[in-house]
């Protein structure tokens, strides 16, 4: 319950900020409900840099992803899954990431917009922590919905989702006993800081995110939420780079590097398919 | 019955009136968006219909000024299905048509190119030179201001099948 008082409290918060301010949703750390411009593709390049518990190691992790815009209803990412761990740089999986627009509502400068997504995510890694990580360390799949407003300069998005964790890969097995369902959810904001007013498409863009994401663990009880600021430019009204940094609020499972630094870069081709 | 009295009004146009105008360019304005990068997905997908030559982009609000090379196959349903392919929807959408002497009033219409256009709460007129026709039809314009038309227009094929009706009204100014 202590956990539950907690995220509600910071998401009320989150919302009263996101109030008071006022692109937006282009989040770092999760997905709007927006899709991707119809025939577009994305390429992208996320490197993760975790502080491994454990000791004072660095996990870097790198996941190249390929996103196309099928058409204005469905988008899909392909991505591949890279590690230090073990010394050695090597890849340990790949995983697809799909999302279709249930409902948008666009009004000028405002949209309300939801969408539902599923992934499936194949990993060799070893499994070292009750944390179900369907992009960095597990097998599985995860099916869930989200939603995103638009309010000027403003958005913010909600998400939750269903997560399946199976064996993974390399016999890697799933650890007996472990609990290998969850529930995830999220709430994002961002906010259009500069330009201040908008003459070109030259103009780079600055905008500031935090991302609340949490988990909970089915069958037998067990969260975390995490907290993630992020800054964000877009340059030419086409290329991205967020940094951001992720830490842990609240955890009563096991995680082996819950805190550390993510930085992206995106760039999007539009009508190339 | 709406529907069958325009077809016959428009049968009956199309059996007696040579084009009487010609467009000149269409500007319209997005809806659900406010950055640069989804400004920007618009313009390039606008760029990309079948006889646009220019699009000049007003990103602060989300408005277009698109132009063409041949004028006379301009189709105003691939221009909003380009802003829809983006990811957002038309909230407006005028084109600007050049007149020589065109009688029109209410529930009068006018061929030009490949569409006609039934005209909706105007009064009697003649027009000559430039004049904007604000399109009224669904996801053409913001619900909201449909309303204020009073219809929940929406396109439709001529009785011919090949040309579209699509209802307008010239905004008074």
């Amino acid at each position: 319950m202590k956990f539950f008082s907690k995220f509600l409290y910071l998401s009320l918060g989150l919302i009263l900020i996101s109030y008071r301010a006022s692109s937006q949703e282009l989040y770092v750390f999760t997905e709007p409900a927006s899709n991707m411009p119809a025939k577009s593709l994305g390429i992208r390049a996320s490197n993760w840099l975790m502080y491994d518990k454990s000791g004072s190691t660095l996990n870097y992790q790198l996941i190249p992803e390929v996103m196309l815009g099928v058409n204005k209803n469905i988008m899909l990412h392909l991505d591949g899954f890279f590690t230090n761990q073990g010394g050695n740089f090597h890849a340990v999986g790949a995983g697809t990431y799909i999302k279709y627009r249930l409902y948008s509502a666009d009004a000028i400068n405002r949209h309300f917009r939801v969408a539902a997504f599923g992934r499936v995510s194949l990993n060799n890694s070893a499994i070292f922590q009750e944390e179900i990580d369907l992009t960095r360390n597990n097998t599985g799949y995860a099916v869930g919905v989200i939603a995103t407003q638009l309010l000027h300069r403003q958005a913010i998005s909600a998400s939750v989702s269903f997560n399946q964790a199976y064996n993974n890969g390399a016999e890697n097995k799933f650890p007996p006993g472990q609990p290998d369902q969850a529930i995830n959810f999220s709430i994002s904001t961002g906010r259009l800081i500069l330009p201040k007013e908008y003459l070109s498409y030259k103009q780079t863009n600055f905008n500031l995110m935090l991302d609340l994401m949490g988990q909970h663990l089915l069958k037998e009880n067990g969260n975390f939420l995490d907290m993630a600021p992020a800054i964000q430019f877009i340059f030419n009204s086409q290329s991205r780079l967020d940094i951001g940094y992720k830490f842990q609020l609240y955890s009563d499972m096991q995680r082996v590097a819950p805190n550390g630094f993510m930085i992206r870069f995106e760039h999007l081709l539009f009508n190339v398919l | 019955m709406k529907s069958i009295h325009l077809y016959i009004v428009v049968l009956g146009l199309l059996l007696q009136s040579p084009a009487i105008g010609q467009i000149q360019s269409v500007t319209l304005q997005a809806s659900g968006l406010t950055c640069s990068m989804c400004s920007r997905a618009i313009y390039k997908s606008l760029q990309k219909v079948p006889s646009v030559s220019k699009v000049q982009e007003d990103i602060e609000h989300s408005s277009y000024h698109i132009q063409f090379v041949d004028p006379g196959k301009v189709s105003l349903e691939n221009l909003k299905k380009a802003v829809q392919d983006a990811g957002f929807s038309v909230a407006k959408m005028e084109v600007k048509a050049n007149f020589n002497n065109a009688f029109v009033a209410s529930d009068s219409s006018l061929k030009m190119s490949d569409f006609i256009f039934y005209f909706v709460d105007i009064p009697k007129q003649n027009l000559n030179g430039d004049k904007k026709l604000l399109i009224l039809d669904k996801d053409f314009l913001l619900d909201k201001d449909r309303k204020k038309y009073g219809g929940d227009y929406s396109t439709m094929p001529s009785a011919n099948g090949n040309d579209r009706i699509f209802h307008v009204t010239i905004e008074k100014s």
